[in-house]
């Protein structure tokens, strides 16, 4: 390790400045992710063509605990998220980590590359314990 | 306090994930010897369960990186404080225990909040009474947990993976005075590991060198409580200069030789500053009667017309600048003349606290050694027994404000003591543990 910087990289969940993400760069995102969901944080597996279709053993956020919310819907929203920027930062010609988006409803939602297949994401509801959470992604969804 | 604490990860399989999250996944529980902290309903079994199912890797990530802020930084109102503090921030798409953890030094506290939903699914946090432990104790836990995860990637047949390079950086960082004191800088100046501007932190520990170097990490806590720059050396001489008023160290009062004034994990900073108090009222054999502001500012080595003082000051802290074999110099950062006198009082509780620093600040910041200041004040202005024979079992605020007019102190004063005395119930963040 040299002076003040670390060599480990941080576990980073944080929004990318809102001049992170070019054009160029998000039109390539918009072409290249997929939104697929996953059985893990499913308690009601709706139209996702899943198999299985709920598979809830771990202490997984559930995307659909407040509502169903079909694949059209969630592939919308992380559109949605992408077209705002609202994603962590990565590497040029990478995938982030994370994608954000917030619905109608105000709910917020955060999209994860599922391991081993970067570009097919699955998401999952952002509830109320994380309020510090929720506050942080609803102020940067506003301004953008 | 409690004597122990344990974060522990049973195995279980994860059929799906990087092979680290499943290397280390398993029913995760953090316990001391009276209670789990991550104890809940696992909507899923129908049954309790005495932590989720949830995957180590994250949390030890998790840890490991923000180690410096969990074992330094006080609690605060900083934007992005809880992130660095709160267990619900680790993400990855896992139910988190909301769990906050944070330090005020020297004892470390852990906040187990029940789920806030009744109903919440896939696992319900019941939460716990807040668990105290020395920060100590805190840091060899957490060395512990970091150490069995790391073994367990290695038995999973998992190579080197992000944790162990922040593992490794943090053992470096700990074990090296010049990075360590840095990044404890750092973690009270509220950033993350490496964020720091480096002119920024040499000007602290240049000045930490001449003034104090826990006077400026005391500083350093301010500012990031503020959200503002650490004030230099040459800025606060400045303002002394100014708005400042002489006080002699010589003439100022002593405890005994026989008074042990160190931190101690095993007591909270208000007990150990409202026993300091009690010392130096029987020294000084002031029995149960008010400190009157020409005693007050004799005991800081001044005249009772500085105290009286009400120029308006806009500053966020109190300070002693001291010079030596020359009279120091006091800013008083209130007008009110009984938060002068608290002040005073705090100020006076530093130079007995921390002697050998030439700089005493007296600020909002969480660390261990305010709120020996404050509880010594308190105490030392207005004696809990006294303020409980005054109230006579009426708590009632009205009653408060005839206390603190006796005393000359303000009724929030009034107001501390007893919740800190467990007349008056305190707000979880308002409990000064």
């Amino acid at each position: 390790m040299t002076g003040g910087k670390r060599q480990g990289n941080r576990p980073d969940r944080r929004i990318a400045d809102r001049s992170f993400l070019q054009d160029a760069e998000k039109t390539r995102l918009l072409n290249d992710l997929v939104y697929v969901g996953s059985s893990l944080h499913k308690l009601r597996p709706g139209d996702y063509g899943l198999v299985p279709p709920s598979n809830p053993r771990p202490s997984k956020s559930a995307c659909d605990e407040v509502r169903s919310i079909l694949i059209s819907e969630a592939a919308l929203l992380f559109r949605r998220g992408l077209e705002k920027g609202m994603v962590s930062v990565f590497p040029q010609g990478g995938m982030p980590k994370y994608v954000w988006a917030v619905d109608d409803g105000g709910e917020v939602y955060e999209a994860k590359t599922k391991p081993g297949q970067e570009s097919r994401y699955h998401g999952y509801r952002i509830g109320e314990d994380e309020q510090p959470w929720r506050e942080y992604v609803l102020r940067a969804w506003r301004e953008r | 306090m409690s004597p122990s604490l344990d974060l522990t990860v049973s195995p279980e399989r994860l059929d799906e994930g990087t092979p680290e999250e499943r290397a280390a996944f398993g029913l995760f529980v953090v316990r001391t010897p009276a209670q789990s902290l991550t104890e809940g309903f696992d909507h899923y079994i129908n049954s309790c369960r005495s932590g989720p199912l949830v995957s180590g890797y994250h949390v030890a990530e998790w840890l490991a990186w923000n180690w410096w802020r969990l074992r330094h930084e006080p609690r605060s109102n900083a934007e992005g404080w809880s992130f660095a503090h709160g267990m619900t921030s680790i993400g990855e798409g896992y139910v988190w225990p909301n769990l906050t953890i944070y330090s005020d030094g020297v004892r470390t506290v852990l906040l187990s909040r029940p789920s806030s939903d009744p109903k919440a699914k896939p696992y319900r946090y019941f939460g716990a009474p807040p668990t105290v432990v020395s920060s100590t104790l805190f840091e060899s836990a957490v060395d512990t947990f970091l150490s069995r995860i790391i073994g367990r990637l290695r038995e999973q047949g998992v190579g080197e993976t992000n944790l162990d390079r922040l593992w490794s950086d943090l053992l470096i960082e700990r074990s090296d005075p010049h990075l360590a004191i840095r990044r404890k800088l750092e973690a009270l100046l509220g950033l993350d590991p490496g964020e720091a501007e480096e002119g920024a932190l040499a000007g602290v520990l240049a000045d930490g060198k001449d003034l104090g170097q826990a006077a400026m990490e005391e500083m350093a806590a301010e500012s990031a409580q503020a959200n503002q720059a650490v004030m230099s050396g040459e800025a606060l001489a400045d303002l002394a200069k100014t708005h400042g008023f002489e006080a002699s160290v010589k003439d100022s009062v002593r405890l005994g030789a026989s008074w042990g004034r160190l931190a101690d994990a095993a007591k909270p900073a208000w007990r150990l500053g409202a026993e300091m108090a009690k010392a130096l009222r029987d020294q000084e054999g002031l029995g149960g009667a008010p400190v009157g502001t020409t005693r007050l500012a004799e005991m800081i080595g001044t005249r009772a017309t500085h105290l009286a003082d009400t120029a308006a000051l806009s500053l966020r802290f109190s300070f002693c600048l001291e010079a030596g074999e020359g009279p120091s110099q006091v800013v008083l950062r209130s007008r009110w003349p009984a938060n002068r006198r608290f002040h005073a009082a705090r100020l006076l509780a530093d130079r007995l606290f921390s002697p050998g620093e030439r700089l005493h600040p007296a600020t909002e910041a969480g660390t261990y050694r305010q709120k020996v200041q404050r509880a010594f004040a308190a105490e030392f202005l207005a004696p809990f027994e006294g303020v409980e024979a005054m109230m006579a079992g009426d708590f009632s605020p009205e009653r408060q404000e005839d206390v603190a007019e006796h005393f000359n102190v303000s009724a929030m004063t009034i107001n501390a003591i007893l919740k800190n005395n467990k007349r008056l119930v305190p707000d979880e963040f308002e409990q000064d543990f």
